[in-house]
C-alpha cells in the first residue's frame, strides 16, 4: 500500500482509452464499475470535444459480480456493433475489473461467435449462390483467423445481410431494431439486384459494417502506468491489422513513390499533441515529404496496413509510439527518427536525421531499381518549392542539378545541402528563438537557476534547450517516466547538476524547496508547489489541465514551437526591470487586498468589544478601501455571531456582504447586526 | 428471449436493496402524451411488475391508514401512499448503462465539511486518478484526504492488509492529528473482500484515533450516495461512542416511522412528550447553510439540536429514540434506515428543502411532527411559511419569465432530480423525463408525492421517471423531443451544446448552495444561465448577420 496524494501518470486504462477514442469509428467497451468511466468527463471536457465519446462502460455491479458478467459484456459488444456500426471494439478492464480475472478473451470470442454461427445456419442457402462465394480471392488464407469470422467472407453481402439483422437485433432494441431492419432490407434487396462484380466490390465495405473486429486491449493494469499501456495498445493494433492484412494478402509493402513519413503518436488528451501535430504537418511538406499517416489521432484502423509504405516512421514523443516503429521496424526494416524536435538544437537534429534516412533510402531504391531519376524528381521539385523563399540563386541551382543528370551521390548531397539550407534559413529567419537567445532580455536569464520535471520527452528536450540555448542554469532534472529512466539520464548528462528520477510528487516539491530555482518548468503539480514557494512555473509537460487545450495555435515542437517556448521561457522568470522594482518598493498589488483584510480584522476587534468606537481608527483603515461605508458614520454592531457567520462568507464577496447587510440595517433601524439580519438583508437584495 | 431479458432487469434492480424494485410498467390508458410517445419508442419496458410493487407499500398504506394525522401531513402523506400506486406507471428502469462519477467523490466535499477529519480512500491507481482529474480537487496543497494505493502486492495478499493500513493511519496521525479517520472502501476492497470493518476496531484502538469504515463502492452506490454511506457509518459511530450496547433486533420496526400526531392533541398529553423531542438534521451542507435552516426552524419555534454530519467530528450528535430525525438530502436513504433500524430514532418524512415549496412543506412536516401549528401572519390570515413562500416566487419574476413553459429533461446523475424537478415544475417549466441512478420511493415519498400535486396544480404531466437510465436511448429521446433544457453529466454537456441542445450540468447542482429559502436564486440562477447565454447570443448572432 502506498499513501498517494496526487500521480503524475494515470491507470493502464486511460492510455488504452486514449488509443481507441483517437482512432475514428473505433469503440471501446469497459468492463468497469459505475464511476470508473471518468474517461469520457476528461475528453469531453478537457478537448471540448464535440462528439460523444466513443467508450461505454459494461457496468460491474454486486449482481454482475455475484453471475459473472460474460452476458452482459457479450451484450454489450453486440449492441455497441449494431448502434454505432465500428470498425473495431477494444475491450478494456480496469484495475478494478481486472482482479475479478475474468477470461475476457472468451468473451470476446463469445461475441464473435455469435455472427459465425448464424453463417452456419445460412450456408446452405449461400451453396445456392455457389457462383458468389466461389468468386472470393480471399478464401485460402482466411483461416484461424479469430478476428473475423471466416464464413463471413464466403457469404454474399445480400444473403448475409438477410439473416445476420434479425439474429444481432436484440429485442431490447425493438424501436430502433425495425427501423434498422427495414433499411437493410432495402440496401440487401437492391445489393441482389447488382452485378456479381458490383457485389464482390462492396463485399468489404458491408463487411466493416456489420462485423466489427474486436479485441481485448492486453495490458497488466498492475505493472503499466497510463503511457505503458497506451504505447502497447497501439503496437497491439498495429499489429493485429497488419497481419490481418498479412493473412488476407492484401498488404502492400510498396514504397511511395515521393519521400513519406508515417506520424506515430498524435493523441487525443495529449499534452499540445493537436498543434505539435499541424507544425509536423508544416514541416514535413517544407522538406517535401509526404504525410502517409498519422496514427492514432484521426486514423481509420483498415489504413494501418498501409503504413509499410511510407519511407520512414516519425515518433515525435518517445512515451508513446516507440513500440509501434520498433515492430515495423522488425517486421519491415522500416527506419525510424524518434528525435523530438523541440528547440533549435533538437529540431536540427532531427531534420538531418530524416534527411540521412531519406537517402540512405534513396540510395538502397536505386540500387535495386535502377531509376534514380523517378525518385528524385518530384523530391527536388518539392522542395525547390518550398524554398521559394530562399534567394533566386539557390533556386537557380537547384533546377539545374536534377535537369543535368548527375549522377546519384551528387544527388544525394544536393539533398543535403538543401536541408542544410532549410535548418539555416528557419532557424535564422522564420524562428525569433535564435535571435532571442542572443537578445538583451535572455541576457538577464543567463546563470538563473531553474528545475525541470516532467515526462521523459519534454523534460530532456527542455533540460537540453534551456541549457544550451538560453544559458540557464539547470540545477535539477527530472521524469516521472521510471521505465525510461536510462534514456533520460543518457540524454542530459552533462546539461543540469543532478537527476531526479521518481513518481512522487512530494519528493520534487522538496527539490525544489531545497533548491529555490528562479523558475520551474515542469507539471501542473509543480506549478501548484511553485505557487505555494512564490516560484513561477511554466507547464512543460502531462499530466494535462484545460489550461493545456488553448484555443490558439501553441506547439512545442518544430520552428514555431521554438518561438512559444522562448516566450513560456522567458515570462515564466520575473521580467528585467520588474525584478529590480519588485525588490525595492516591496511591490504594491498586495497591499490592497491585505488592507481589506486589516480592515475586516481591526471592526472584528473593535465590534468584539462592544461600547468602544474608535472613530477615528476606523475612518483612516476605510479610507484605504475604496468604497467607504456607513459604519463609520452611524455606529453599526456586529454581534459575534453575525461576525463568525460573515467570516465564513468567501473572502472576495465579504466586503460586499458586509457593505450589503450594513446598508440594510440602516434602512431599517436594527442597532446589532445578528446572524438573522444578516440573511434578511441576503434575501431582501435577491428578493 | 424476452422473458430471459425481463428476468436479467429484475436480477440488476435487486442490486443492493431487495426493496427497491422498480421495473417500468406499461403506460396505463389515461397517459399524458409524453408517455405515449415513449411507450412507443421505448424498447425496454417490463410488462408484469405492478403486482410485485404494491407488495412493497404496505408499510406505509397500512401506518398511514391506521393513525390519525394532522389535517395537513392527512393530506399529503395520504397522497403520498395513493401517488406511489398510481405513480408506478411512470417509473421505468433503463439498462443502468449512464454514466455518472464515483460515490468516493464525496471525499470532495466531506473532507471540507468535518474540517477536523481526514478521508483516507483505499483503492487502486483508476480512483486516484479520478479524484483527481474528474474532480480536480486532489491538486489543492494540503488536502485531508489521501489515497491508499492498493498495489499488486496488496490485491495478491503477499502483504498483511491490517499492518499495511496500520502504517499509513500512523504516518496521518504524525503528519495531520486528526480528530477521525475515515477508511472510504472502493470496489477494489469489496472484490478483494478486505476486511475493513473487522479491522477498524482493532486499529483504533492501537493508534487512538476512532476510524469510520464507509463503503462507497461503485458496485453499489452512485455519485452523491456516497455520503450516504459516510453519514450512515458516522451514524453507527456515534452509536459506539456513546451507548455501550449492542443493538440485538435490526429489523425495522413500523411504529418507528414517524406517526404524526392530529394537532387537536398538541395540548394534551401528547404534545408535551413532543416537546420533549430532540430534532437532528442529517445531510452535508456548508455551514451557511446550516445555520440558515436553523434559523428558519427557530422562527416556528423549533430548535434543532444538531446536525449530522457536524463541522467537527467531536460535535458528533447522539441518538436515541427521542430523536426526532429529518434529512435534507434525497439521496441519503441509507442513512435514515441506519437512524431509525440502529439508532432507534423516528424519521420525520418529508420533501427536501430545496426550492420555496419544498422549503415550506419541509419545515411543515416537521411543526408537524413536533405537534406546532405554523405560525400565522395576523395581517394576511396566511401561514407566515406560505407567505414567505409566495414572497420569494413574486421576487423571482425576473427568471420565471424565462423559464414559464420551457421543457426540461434530466439526464439522471446526482439523484437531486427529484427534487429539482419538483421545484421546476412550480416555476412553471415542463419536465418531460426523470433519470435518477437510484430511487428508494419511501424515503423520497413526500417529495413524489409533492412532485405528482405540484404537476396536478401547475397543469402539467407528470415526467416519467427513469431509474438507471441507458445513455445512448436518453440521448435518442432527447434528439427527439428537444428539450429546452437538458440537465446531465458532463460526459454529455459539450456532445449535446454541439447538437443545438441546451444544458446545464448536473454535478453543480450537488455543489451549489441549493437549499431553504435563502438560496432560491442560486438555483435559478443556474437554471436559467445557459437560456440568458442563448438570449445573448442570439442578439450577437443577428449583430453579425
Amino acid at each position: 500500500m502506498k499513501l498517494a496524494y496526487w500521480m503524475y501518470a494515470g491507470p493502464a486504462h486511460i492510455g488504452v482509452l486514449r488509443v481507441s477514442s483517437s482512432f475514428k469509428n473505433v469503440h471501446a467497451i469497459m468492463h468497469a464499475p459505475l464511476g470508473d468511466d471518468y474517461f469520457n468527463v476528461m475528453r469531453s471536457m478537457l478537448e471540448r470535444e464535440r462528439d460523444f465519446t466513443p467508450v461505454t462502460a459494461s457496468i460491474v455491479d454486486r449482481h454482475v459480480l455475484a453471475r459473472g458478467s460474460q452476458e452482459k459484456v457479450v451484450e454489450n459488444i453486440t449492441r455497441k456493433n449494431k448502434e454505432e456500426t465500428p470498425d473495431l471494439i477494444l475491450l478494456t478492464p480496469t484495475c478494478t475489473s481486472s482482479i475479478l480475472q475474468e477470461d475476457l478473451h472468451n468473451f470476446v470470442e463469445s461475441a464473435l461467435a455469435k455472427p459465425v454461427q448464424i453463417d452456419e445456419h445460412a450456408d446452405h442457402k449461400v451453396t445456392q449462390q455457389s457462383a458468389l462465394s466461389s468468386v472470393s480471392p480471399l478464401l485460402p488464407l482466411e483461416e484461424n483467423t479469430l478476428i473475423v469470422s471466416e464464413l463471413d467472407k464466403k457469404l454474399s453481402p445480400s444473403s448475409k445481410l438477410h439473416i445476420n439483422m434479425p439474429n444481432i437485433c436484440i429485442p431490447e432494441g425493438e424501436g430502433e431494431g425495425e427501423q434498422t431492419k427495414n433499411s437493410i432490407f432495402v440496401k440487401s434487396a437492391t445489393l441482389t439486384n447488382l452485378s456479381e462484380e458490383e457485389l464482390l466490390n462492396q463485399e468489404h465495405h458491408t463487411k466493416t459494417r456489420n462485423h466489427s473486429d474486436v479485441i481485448l486491449a492486453d495490458v497488466n493494469h498492475y505493472r503499466v502506468n497510463e503511457l505503458q499501456a497506451a504505447d502497447r495498445t497501439l503496437e497491439q493494433i498495429v499489429r493485429y491489422y497488419i497481419s490481418q492484412a498479412q493473412k488476407q494478402n492484401c498488404l502492400n509493402i510498396t514504397k511511395t513513390a515521393k519521400p513519406s513519413v508515417n506520424i506515430i503518436g498524435i493523441f487525443t488528451l495529449g499534452f499540445h499533441n493537436q498543434h505539435d501535430c499541424r507544425e509536423l504537418k508544416r514541416l514535413f511538406n517544407d522538406l517535401g515529404i509526404q504525410i502517409n499517416e498519422i496514427i492514432p489521432e484521426g486514423g481509420n484502423v483498415h489504413n494501418l496496413k498501409k503504413l509499410p509504405q511510407a519511407w520512414f516512421n516519425f515518433v515525435p514523443y518517445r512515451e508513446i509510439g516507440l513500440m509501434t516503429a520498433m515492430y515495423l521496424k522488425s517486421e519491415f526494416n522500416m527506419p525510424y527518427v524518434a528525435i523530438t524536435p523541440m528547440g533549435l538544437i533538437d529540431t536540427a537534429a532531427c531534420i538531418r536525421s530524416i534527411c540521412k534516412i531519406i537517402t540512405t533510402q534513396l540510395l538502397n531504391q536505386t540500387a535495386t531499381v535502377q531509376e534514380p531519376s523517378k525518385f528524385i524528381y518530384p523530391k527536388a521539385t518539392s522542395l525547390e518549392q518550398t524554398n521559394i523563399l530562399e534567394t533566386s540563386q539557390k533556386e537557380t541551382i537547384l533546377k539545374d542539378n536534377p535537369d543535368s543528370g548527375n549522377t546519384l551521390s551528387t544527388t544525394v548531397e544536393e539533398i543535403e545541402t538543401l536541408f542544410n539550407k532549410y535548418i539555416d534559413q528557419q532557424t535564422r529567419f522564420v524562428s525569433q528563438a535564435a535571435w532571442f537567445s542572443r537578445s538583451i532580455d535572455c541576457q538577464n536569464l543567463t546563470g538563473k537557476k531553474a528545475v525541470v520535471f516532467g515526462d521523459a520527452t519534454h523534460s530532456a528536450a527542455m533540460t537540453k534547450l534551456l541549457a544550451r540555448e538560453m544559458g540557464i542554469k539547470v540545477s535539477c532534472a527530472g521524469t516521472y517516466c521510471k521505465h525510461d529512466a536510462d534514456w533520460f539520464r543518457e540524454q542530459v548528462s552533462g546539461f543540469c547538476d543532478q537527476v531526479l528520477i521518481t513518481d512522487d510528487h512530494t519528493q520534487v516539491g522538496d527539490m525544489i524547496a531545497q533548491l529555490e530555482p528562479a523558475a520551474i518548468f515542469g507539471t501542473q503539480m509543480e506549478r501548484h508547489v511553485g505557487k505555494r514557494l512564490d516560484i513561477p512555473c511554466g507547464v512543460i509537460s502531462a499530466p494535462v489541465h484545460i489550461q493545456n487545450f488553448p484555443l490558439g495555435y501553441r506547439p512545442f515542437l518544430g520552428y514555431e514551437g521554438t518561438n512559444q517556448i522562448a516566450d513560456l521561457v522567458y515570462n515564466s522568470f520575473n521580467l528585467g526591470m520588474e525584478d529590480h522594482l519588485l525588490q525595492i518598493f516591496g511591490g504594491h498589488d498586495s497591499e490592497n487586498n491585505s488592507s481589506i483584510a486589516t480592515h475586516l480584522n481591526t471592526n472584528n476587534a473593535i465590534n468584539l468589544a462592544p461600547g468602544y468606537l474608535p472613530e477615528g481608527e476606523g475612518s483612516s483603515r476605510t479610507s484605504n478601501v475604496v468604497s467607504t461605508i456607513s459604519s463609520e458614520k452611524k455606529a453599526i454592531v456586529w454581534s459575534p455571531e453575525g461576525l463568525a457567520e460573515l467570516n465564513k462568507v468567501p473572502g472576495f464577496v465579504r466586503g460586499k456582504v458586509k457593505r450589503n447587510t450594513e446598508k440594510y440595517a440602516l434602512q431599517k433601524n436594527c442597532s446589532m447586526i445578528t446572524v438573522e439580519v444578516m440573511y434578511a438583508a441576503k434575501e431582501a437584495l435577491s428578493a | 428471449m424476452k422473458p430471459l431479458k425481463l428476468k436479467r432487469l429484475i436480477m440488476e434492480n435487486n442490486k443492493s436493496h431487495a426493496t427497491n424494485l422498480s421495473l417500468g410498467g406499461p403506460f396505463q390508458g389515461n397517459c399524458m402524451p409524453i408517455n405515449q410517445y415513449f411507450s412507443k419508442n421505448q424498447p425496454n419496458r417490463g410488462s408484469s411488475s405492478s403486482e410485485k410493487r404494491s407488495s412493497l407499500l404496505p408499510l406505509w398504506e397500512s401506518k398511514n391508514a391506521a393513525d390519525g394525522f394532522s389535517i395537513v401531513s392527512h393530506n399529503v402523506l395520504l397522497d403520498g401512499a395513493t401517488t406511489i400506486l398510481n405513480l408506478n406507471s411512470f417509473f421505468e428502469c433503463e439498462t443502468g448503462n449512464y454514466h455518472t462519477f464515483c460515490p468516493i467523490s464525496c471525499v470532495a466535499w466531506l473532507y471540507q465539511k468535518i474540517e477536523d477529519s481526514f478521508f483516507l480512500v483505499i483503492g487502486t491507481k483508476t480512483c486516484g486518478y479520478f479524484l483527481q482529474n474528474a474532480l480536480g480537487v486532489m491538486i489543492f496543497a494540503e488536502p485531508r484526504y489521501a489515497m491508499a494505493e492498493l498495489e499488486e502486492s496488496d490485491i495478491s495478499a503477499q502483504l498483511n492488509d491490517y499492518k499495511e493500513l496500520k502504517r499509513l493511519c500512523l504516518q496521518i496521525k504524525q503528519d495531520r492529528n486528526p480528530s477521525v479517520i475515515v477508511w472510504i472502501g472502493t470496489c477494489t476492497t469489496e472484490i478483494i473482500k478486505m476486511d475493513l470493518e473487522g479491522m477498524a476496531p482493532r486499529l483504533e484502538t492501537e493508534i487512538g484515533i476512532p476510524i469510520v469504515v464507509a463503503r462507497a463502492n461503485g458496485l453499489d452506490y452512485a455519485f452523491t450516495q456516497g455520503e450516504d454511506t459516510v453519514l450512515s457509518a458516522m451514524a453507527l459511530a456515534s452509536l459506539k461512542k456513546d451507548v455501550p450496547f449492542l443493538v440485538g433486533n435490526t429489523g425495522l420496526t413500523n411504529n418507528q416511522l414517524l406517526l404524526e400526531k392530529s394537532t387537536s392533541s398538541v395540548n394534551g398529553t401528547d404534545g408535551k412528550e413532543l416537546l420533549k423531542k430532540s430534532l437532528v438534521l442529517f445531510g452535508s451542507v456548508p455551514s451557511t447553510v446550516t445555520t440558515q435552516l436553523t434559523l428558519e426552524l427557530k422562527k416556528e419555534g423549533i430548535n434543532v439540536s444538531g446536525w449530522l454530519p457536524s463541522a467537527n467530528y467531536k460535535d458528533l450528535p447522539t441518538f436515541n429514540k427521542d430523536t426526532l430525525v429529518c434529512g435534507i438530502n434525497p439521496f441519503l436513504s441509507r442513512t435514515a434506515t441506519t437512524l431509525m433500524r440502529r439508532s432507534k430514532c423516528t424519521l420525520i418524512c418529508a420533501p427536501f428543502p430545496i426550492g420555496p415549496d419544498g422549503t415550506r412543506v419541509w419545515i411543515e412536516k416537521i411543526c408537524g411532527a413536533f405537534g406546532i401549528n405554523p405560525s400565522l401572519n395576523p395581517i394576511t390570515g396566511n401561514t407566515n411559511l406560505y407567505d414567505r413562500e409566495q414572497k420569494i416566487f413574486n421576487g423571482l419574476e425576473d427568471y420565471l419569465k424565462l423559464l414559464r413553459g420551457k421543457s426540461v429533461f434530466f439526464m439522471g446523475d446526482n439523484l437531486l432530480e427529484i427534487s429539482l424537478a419538483r421545484f421546476l415544475t412550480r416555476c412553471g417549466m415542463i419536465v418531460y423525463e426523470i433519470g435518477i441512478p437510484y430511487l428508494d420511493k419511501r424515503f423520497q415519498a413526500a417529495e413524489l408525492a409533492l412532485l405528482e400535486q405540484t404537476c396536478k396544480e401547475m397543469n402539467v404531466p407528470m415526467p416519467r421517471i427513469v431509474e438507471k437510465p441507458d445513455n445512448y436511448y436518453q440521448i435518442r429521446r432527447i434528439r427527439e423531443l428537444k428539450p429546452d433544457l437538458t440537465i446531465t453529466g458532463m460526459a454529455h454537456a459539450n456532445p449535446l451544446e454541439a447538437r443545438g441542445i441546451t444544458t446545464k450540468w448536473s454535478v453543480e447542482f450537488t455543489f451549489a448552495q441549493i437549499h431553504g429559502f435563502t438560496n432560491t436564486r442560486e438555483i435559478l440562477e443556474l437554471v436559467t444561465q445557459p437560456l440568458r447565454r442563448n438570449l445573448m447570443s442570439n442578439q450577437s448572432v443577428n449583430a453579425i448577420s
